[in-house]
């Protein structure tokens, strides 16, 4: 990777706004730029357009004022195909992202759709769920999974179609403290640019090197992790709070 | 839908499951009326198919039962209309109706027919996963818009039942009282709640599956080159049931 590689910039959102059909604005004039193999965080309380602007980041929604710069090409209709093998999108409930009968199949559904042939399917398969640690559960049925498997391969299905830039909503929501630990370890492990939607603030704390602060619809602060995670007055006026180990930091070191 | 895939007929491609399984409707549907062993013998094959898929046979009934009420209601004024011998007669009301024999083998035939028909698409949805059954649908010309709602429609009745099961249960937890006995308030308020979550949902779903690379195209994971071995097999199915069909 050479030093161009280095700053190129994974995804840039310059001015984008988003009214829902019935009127009702979502975001308002989003600026943030991710470089790639960065992890960025976006955090807010709920309602404040996180899912919104994940959406627009691969095309399953369009702005209605302003641009999303994926890999430095602006996403529209015609590309989208070729962006959404580039941006591997996770849905925060695992059971809207799978909807066939087995987990193979489901694995399998974005490779086909990029047009794989069939005889590299079961090595594509085998290769994501494997990542995941998920290997041998091809043949279940994803409903007969509990939530942390169903996590895992829900991740699998965007890790098989390859993409160079992974977005993950809500990626630990529901799990018990060992599946989020480990859930976690797995995600830091993956390789690439990583934009995470969370309130588990300890994770973003954990995984991201900058965060954006969402709230309205609209970015009210962005900068280094810790810096702004450990803001009392900007955490609380944002219906956030400072995670428990900057606390401890704080109490530690006052 | 679970298929568990333990069988051969389970590996055959869909598209020679499909052809087989329309050359037995076909020949169950145009056998010529009266002639019940040729209607009812080209099952004898498909109780074979049946026995070797290790498909449970409750599952196929129930399954295949479901289209009794529809030909039952089609076909219950049929001894009542067709000319012939009557063979009984009752009051109803103010009225004097018979029943012809010729009537009753007439609502046979078409009950027999369509629960036969239903019978053969119960195996066929038995050992044939969904994606599988579209996408084969699929590469045997059918239009894709009627693939995709197929498909989607297969999904979306799953989502349906888990949302019915879960709203169920929020409700037992709160009321003993079974469903038939909430009321007609009560019942229309759950209804229009579930509408509502599930079209959620299905928008949910949806979007998961655009940002996959879905567009409207249904890609099955099965082989696209089916064995010589499944095609002769699919080949002898449909020569006996066409010969019992001329024959018998």
């Amino acid at each position: 990777m050479g030093v161009k590689s280095v700053n190129e910039k994974a995804v840039e959102v310059e001015g984008l706004s988003y009214r829902y059909p019935d009127g009702t604005p979502a975001l308002r004039d989003i600026n943030m730029r991710v470089t790639a193999g960065e992890t960025v965080g976006i955090i807010g309380p709920n309602g404040a357009g996180k899912t919104t602007l994940l959406l627009h980041l691969n095309g399953v929604l369009r702005p209605t004022a302003g641009a999303v710069r994926v890999l430095g090409r602006e996403v529209t209709a015609r590309n989208a195909r070729e962006v959404r093998s580039e941006v591997g999108l996770v849905f925060e409930n695992p059971d809207h992202q799978l909807f066939m009968p087995t987990v193979f199949e489901d694995v399998a559904f974005g490779p086909l759709n990029q047009g794989v042939g069939r005889e590299e399917l079961g090595e594509i398969v085998g290769e994501a769920l494997s990542k995941v640690g998920m290997e041998g559960s091809e043949q279940r049925p994803p409903h007969h999974l509990s939530l942390g498997e169903r996590r895992r391969v829900a991740l699998a299905t965007v890790l098989a179609m390859k993409p160079r830039i992974l977005v993950l909503d809500e990626p630990l929501a529901g799990l018990d403290p060992r599946g989020r630990r480990e859930l976690m370890e797995l995600i830091a492990s993956l390789p690439g640019t990583k934009v995470i939607a969370s309130h588990d603030l300890e994770m973003v704390l954990r995984l991201c090197g900058s965060v954006f602060v969402l709230d309205g619809g609209q970015i009210v602060a962005e900068g280094p992790t810790a810096r702004l995670l450990s803001n009392q007055a900007l955490m609380e006026n944002h219906g956030l709070e400072v995670p428990a180990s900057l606390r401890r930091t704080h109490y530690k070191t006052g | 839908m679970e298929i568990q895939e333990h069988s051969r007929i389970h590996k055959i491609d869909a598209r020679l499951k499909i052809l087989t399984c329309a050359v037995y409707v076909v020949a169950v549907v145009t056998a010529p009326a009266g002639q019940w062993t040729r209607l009812w013998l080209p099952i004898v094959p498909f109780l074979a198919v049946l026995l070797m898929a290790r498909v449970e046979i409750r599952q196929v009934l129930i399954r295949s039962a479901v289209v009794l009420p529809f030909s039952l209601l089609v076909a219950v004024f049929l001894p009542f209309v067709t000319e012939g011998q009557t063979v009984a007669s009752f009051h109803l009301l103010w009225a004097r109706v018979g029943v012809t024999g010729a009537g009753l083998e007439a609502m046979g035939e078409v009950v027999s027919k369509s629960w036969l028909s239903a019978f053969g698409l119960a195996i066929l949805g038995s050992t044939t996963r969904p994606a599988e059954l579209v996408a084969g649908l699929r590469r045997l010309r059918v239009p894709a818009a009627i693939c995709s709602t197929l498909f989607l429609t297969i999904r979306y009745v799953t989502l349906l039942t888990d949302e019915v099961r879960q709203m169920e249960r929020a409700r037992r937890s709160r009321s003993a009282k079974p469903w038939y006995h909430w009321g007609i308030r009560s019942a229309s308020g759950t209804v229009i709640s579930l509408f509502l979550l599930a079209c959620d949902t299905a928008d949910q779903v949806h979007r998961a599956m655009v940002s996959r690379g879905f567009d409207g195209e249904i890609r099955g994971c099965g082989s696209h080159r089916p064995s010589l071995g499944a095609v002769s097999g699919c080949l002898l199915f449909a020569i006996v049931v066409v010969g019992i069909r001329i024959w018998a």
